[in-house]
């Protein structure tokens, strides 16, 4: 378990990799707009925009390896942005942004909180409701609480999260003039009231919308499980239905279960980028839009980045947690 | 509620998939349309869409781009169903007028990406080997990311625009319904019929178009399904998020995009093309559910489609 | 100009917020030109804390110069919206960037020599007692007795002619957009003791002391020297001598200032016994307009700067006698803007264009109403703008689709090709674009919409001239100066986005600008704007909109109706119990 944990791990370092030098590709090596002239303005004599891509080393090749036809075949290049951007990083250093100047890693830092809260609680939301009525409406099949769920599955992956965050917005404010707090971000600690109502809406549209999918799998998965001998069995054994349901058939189910709640998460971690995006809320998420649009490249590779790793640790998680829920899994 | 996430994710739901009976699938269709009335009503959704997308311009009550400036704001009325925006355009008619954008978009996806993902399916798993591993370990890194930061990295590449995520939409689509398709042809390549008609000589390539091929039909329908509703959700989402159509242009997504800042004094604005995105999404969903339901029995009833 | 975000590019809603985006499209509005205060006159400001001004109060025309409250209670605090954060404290960096807190700081914390408010045209005298103009090349300041805020390393040291110098060295150092003058303009500026200040200019410059030129509430800031190029202050925090100490902020949002209390300690030419009256000011970061007008309802803030006309009778049908709404003409305007090469080299084609602009429908449809139509110089600047009833006015107002038509096929235009409209993404301007498509195409003329990011639209199409056609909504400029200039040639470092280059135009408004009388700049500044609309140079003005605006009854002594003046907000008093 700990050799394929560390394993898996090892693999990490690879995959970051990989991904940073896809987006240096995606980013540097295509014809995008000039950071010069963004920021020396049109103003600015060709000499002060050779100037500025100096101080952001874009006058440097791009890959420590350089396909050179004047050099026999391949250039290693010393002082490459790859190189640069590789060792930086090693140290914890992801550069400034290009537009406000400040580190990457403290602006990242900062809206941290408020991006990991809606998260977390969209995700907690998500989970929950999809496995509580997942199991409930397995268990009571065709019951009008069976109906319900999945009408209401169906809706919930179709209704777009855009447009009932936009209700969410006007339809408070046409009926009472109400309005979220505003402010800015409150941590829960500070003022859990005015944190709540700004995150808590949010994360319930968000959370039960994608809770949709994962209630419509763990039904299925349990009904067919509670079909299954072994469940057919513990009930001959006169076992109670709630630990039949409980102990056999959901640890038997437990396995496209998570891997749905993995889902799920990814599902989440975008939703919540348009969240922040239509509720302003001042996440990474918001970050990520901002950075896009200003094409600001050092906040870009380092989401990329930060993305990446979080995919691939829940990924970790998610199978590590088979063996958990399922004695059947073994990892060696 | 739906999230921007893989496009395929309706389809690729961790469910397997079983082969309908040897009898001919569309003979069948029809009576059990009547027994899904849910589903029949789907399909007259799509339909009407489809017809929307095809003629909706040329039905619309007013032009849905031209200015009138007598008749901004106008709430839901007889001459204005659904009323009219800031611009004085009847929301009714762009609301028609806008099916042809993600019909166009959807027709892009499957064209460019679900079709030829299909075929990278079905040829990956029927020989296998490293054709197969590539494509699914790439399909499974790309898969992992969340697609709306893949997205949003694409539109800081290339800039925004309908064509950069119909590029990533087309990407996602092609790993996603190779994904499935591979599964299928897996099933199918050990089935005795492909055994048999082995056994007799015919070629590889014949016996996929002319065995294979017709027998996963089935299954492509319900992917393409699964593809149409979330080609109009990624549409309306980066619309909405001013990163699809160009200003002006009769889209869902981007229509209720501008009406939100408005929306608490002019409701309308939002509800009419939130509700049209809905129902077509859902419409395809319900549709894919029901032919899902038709094609394995053993996971009828794991929808919200009714009997 | 209309605030703008970098979440922008769709949502009205959206529209109002914020930043960089407030900073991006000042930069290029303002184009190779120079920065000027905003805000003030209309609805929509840079995105700048606070800066989201409440229009005129009391009457729909007059002015207010904030005495008209009766004595003033000293004490309380202000809360006002922020639109949103401020990227940074660090008033002079890249160009565009720093355009939000350069205006921002610049109105609170930091003092300037003199300030010339856009509806007198007259330079009031700030940290200068005296000036003196010996000669047309030669500007000398004297100044009055003032310290810094009492912040280290500075700890409240006084104000020297050393640091105006050196400030404005500093301030033309920085590459970019915004300081056409301190780059053109301005020679050398040099310090004589504690209190003298010279300034030399290349050529005789009637606008050197207004707000785009060495009057300017960024450019003109004054820092003390030993800060200048400490980035480790400069972008955490703004050490000044104006009459707001900046307190606290939380990452360039939710912002408080408290008063400084040894604001000036002079007796200027004007008494400020006692000013700011105010305690402090507490900005509020609200980004979205919905919730904005929710807390402005909730009594979390005390101004509001409204959408739309409608929101603001609404409003005050609910509130009545608890709030005073009122409306203020913008300097912001919209604009056409067409590359000077064929077809546009053809003065027929031009006009043919110009014909086909609907102003009033425009205005109908992007202000619901509420506009006024403009020439080449935006009617707020009342001063110099053409009167409405001026018939060469009224001739460049005219639409007709008939007379446009014949112009059009008399210049032989190719009515098959496809011109390209770009703009930026920003609602706005995307609205405009859209508007102008379908007026153009009812002439016959077919129009391709292409949208860009803000960033690049700006430092890429505009900015390098890289278009047939853009269109967009200008910054609110302070002096009549900036307007006249985006028509003049190109000529050193100075560019035009159109490429357009008339000896006429030129002539015109060079006269004006180096007439040092003010009678007969007023006069040569209206013959200027007869040349540039007789020859329809390819920049044609579209309308400016009406801001409207709401405080509550208690907040007294606003200064309205003075374009930016009022966000210097030293007269503003809270009658509360």
């Amino acid at each position: 378990m700990l050799r394929y944990t560390l394993r898996r791990l090892s693999f990490l370092p690879i995959i970051l990799i990989a991904v940073s030098i896809a987006v240096f590709v995606l980013l540097r090596v295509l014809p995008t707009s000039d950071i010069a002239d963004v920021i020396g303005g049109q103003n600015a004599t060709p000499e002060q925009k050779r100037a500025i891509r100096e101080q952001y080393h874009l006058n440097d090749p791009i890959f420590p390896i350089t396909f050179d036809t004047s050099v026999p075949f391949v250039g290693v290049q010393r002082n490459s942005q790859y190189s640069r951007w590789l060792f930086d990083a090693l140290r914890g250093d992801f550069g400034k942004t290009y537009l406000s100047q400040k580190s990457v890693r403290s602006e990242f830092i900062r809206r941290f909180p408020a991006s990991f809260e809606i998260v977390a609680l969209s995700l907690f939301f998500s989970v929950s409701f999809g496995i509580l009525f997942g199991i409930l409406s397995a268990m009571y099949r065709n019951s009008p609480l069976d109906y319900f769920v999945r009408i209401f599955s169906v809706f919930g992956t179709s209704v777009p999260e855009f447009f009932l965050l936009s209700l969410l917005i006007i339809i408070p404010s046409y009926l009472w003039n109400y309005s979220a707090p505003v402010g800015g971000y409150v941590p829960i600690y500070d003022d859990p009231w005015t944190n709540l109502r700004l995150f808590l809406p949010a994360a319930l549209i968000i959370g039960i919308g994608g809770s949709a999918g994962l209630m419509r799998l763990v039904r299925t998965t349990m009904l067919e499980v509670l079909r299954s001998d072994y469940v057919r069995t513990a009930k001959a054994k006169g076992l109670r239905q709630h630990t039949v349901v409980l102990t056999h058939a959901l640890r038997n189910a437990s396995t496209p279960i998570l891997t749905a709640v993995g889902t799920a998460f990814i599902a989440v971690f975008g939703g919540s980028v348009i969240a922040e995006r239509i509720l302003s809320i001042d996440g990474n998420g918001l970050f990520l839009f901002q950075s896009t649009f200003s094409r600001d490249l050092p906040v870009i590779q380092f989401l990329a980045i930060y993305t990446a790793t979080v995919v691939v640790l829940v990924n970790l998680v998610v199978d590590l947690s088979y063996a958990f829920a399922d004695p059947r899994v073994k990892y060696s | 509620m739906a999230t921007v996430a893989n496009p395929n994710a309706t389809i690729i739901a961790g469910e397997t998939w079983e082969l309908p009976k040897d009898r001919p699938w569309l003979a069948k269709m029809g009576r059990l349309a009547r027994e899904n009335p849910i589903g029949a009503v789907s399909l007259l959704v799509v339909v009407g869409f489809v017809f929307l997308g095809v003629v909706g311009a040329s039905l619309t009550p007013y032009p849905p781009r031209e200015l009138d400036a007598t008749s901004q704001f106008l709430s839901p009325r007889l001459a204005h169903p659904f009323g009219t925006t800031k611009f004085g355009q009847d929301i009714f008619s762009r609301i028609l007028a806008g099916a042809r954008i993600d019909l166009k978009f959807g027709v892009v996806i499957l064209f460019f990406g679900f079709f030829p993902g299909t075929a990278l399916g079905i040829l990956s798993g029927y020989f296998g080997r490293w054709l197969d591993y590539l494509i699914q370990r790439s399909g499974e890194a790309w898969g992992a990311f969340p697609q709306l930061f893949l997205l949003l990295t694409f539109v800081a590449a290339f800039g925004p625009g309908l064509r950069t995520v119909e590029m990533v939409v087309a990407i996602g689509a092609l790993f996603g319904g190779s994904r499935i398709m591979r599964v299928v042809a897996l099933v199918e390549k050990q089935k005795e019929y492909v055994i048999g008609a082995r056994s007799t000589g015919a070629s590889e390539f014949r016996l996929l178009w002319r065995h294979v091929l017709p027998n996963i039909m089935p299954f492509i329908l319900v992917g393409l399904s699964s593809v149409f509703a979330a080609a109009v959700l990624v549409e309306s989402a980066l619309s909405f998020l001013g990163l699809g159509v160009s200003p002006g242009e009769p889209s869902w997504g981007a229509d209720l995009s501008t009406g939100v800042g408005r929306g608490s004094t002019y409701p309308w604005l939002v509800i009419f093309p939130g509700a049209a995105i809905s129902l077509v999404v859902l419409a395809f969903n319900l549709l894919g559910d029901t032919l899902r339901d038709i094609l394995d029995p053993r996971l009828r009833g794991s929808t919200g489609a009714k009997r | 100009m209309a605030e703008y975000d970098l979440r922008y590019w769709q949502a009205q809603r959206v529209s109002r917020r914020k930043v960089l985006a407030g900073a991006a499209v000042g930069g290029a509005a303002i184009g190779s030109i120079a920065i000027v205060g905003c805000g003030g006159g209309s609805k929509t400001t840079t995105g700048t804390p606070g800066a989201k001004p409440t229009p005129n109060t009391t009457s729909t025309s007059g002015v207010n110069d904030g005495s008209q409250d009766g004595p003033a209670k000293p004490g309380g605090i202000l809360n006002v919206r922020q639109g949103g954060p401020l990227p940074s404290m660090k008033v002079f960096g890249p160009s565009i960037l720093a355009l939000a807190q350069g205006l921002y700081l610049g109105f609170t914390t930091y003092d300037h020599m003199w300030y010339t408010p856009t509806d007198t045209g007259v330079r009031e005298l700030f940290l200068a007692t005296q000036v003196e103009q010996p000669d047309p090349l030669t500007v000398i300041a004297t100044l009055g007795d003032a310290v810094f805020h009492d912040k280290a390393p500075v700890n409240g040291r006084k104000v020297t002619a050393e640091d105006v110098a050196e400030s404005f060295k500093r301030f033309r150092a920085e590459i970019g957009v915004g300081y056409d003058f301190l780059h053109n303009v301005m020679d050398d500026i040099t310090f004589t003791g504690e209190r003298t200040v010279t300034i030399k200019m290349k050529f005789p410059w009637a606008w050197v002391f207004t707000s785009s030129n060495a009057g300017s509430p960024i450019t003109s800031s004054i820092l003390p020297k030993e800060i200048l190029n400490n980035d480790d202050i400069l972008t955490k925090d703004a050490i000044g001598s104006g009459q707001w100490v900046l307190k606290s902020h939380d990452n360039g949002a939710n912002i408080q200032l408290a008063k400084f209390d040894k604001f000036r300690q002079f007796a200027g030419t004007k008494s400020i016994a006692g000013q700011p009256y105010l305690d402090g000011i507490n900005n509020k970061l609200i980004t979205d307009d919905v919730a904005a007008l929710a807390a402005f309802k909730a009594g979390e803030i005390d101004t509001y700067g409204f959408t739309s006309k409608t929101e603001a009778e609404d409003t005050k049908k609910e509130f009545g006698d608890k709030i005073e709404i009122g409306s203020s003409l913008g300097r912001d305007y919209t604009t056409l803007m067409l590359k000077y090469e064929p077809p546009f080299t053809d003065e027929r084609v031009r006009q043919a264009f110009n014909l086909l602009i609907d102003r009033d429908e425009a205005i109908q449809l992007l202000a619901e109403g509420s506009g006024i139509k403009t020439g080449p110089i935006p009617p707020a600047h009342a001063l110099y703008a053409l009167p409405e009833s001026d018939p060469e006015l009224a001739e460049y107002f005219r639409h007709d689709i008939a007379d446009a038509k014949k112009l059009l096929e008399a210049a032989s235009f190719d009515f098959s090709q496809e011109i390209e409209l770009k703009h930026s993404v920003r609602p706005v301007d995307a609205n405009l674009a859209q508007v102008l498509q379908a007026q153009l195409q009812r002439g016959g003329v077919k129009v391709k919409l292409l949208p860009e990011d803000l960033v690049k639209w700006f430092s890429q199409s505009l900015g390098t001239g890289n278009f047939h056609m853009t269109c967009f909504l200008h910054l609110a400029y302070e002096d009549p100066d900036l307007p006249l200039r985006f028509y003049l040639g190109a000529e050193g470092d100075r560019k035009n986005f159109m490429g357009y280059k008339d000896a006429d135009v030129d002539t015109a408004v060079l006269a004006a600008a180096q007439e040092l009388d003010e009678k007969a700049r007023i006069e040569k500044v209206k013959v200027a704007q007869k040349v540039i609309m007789k020859k329809y140079s390819p920049m044609l003005n579209i309308f400016s909109e009406i801001g409207y605006g709401g405080r509550y009854s208690y907040v007294k002594g606003s200064i309205t109706g003075r374009g930016s003046y009022g966000l210097f907000n030293r007269t503003s008093w809270l009658d509360k119990a």
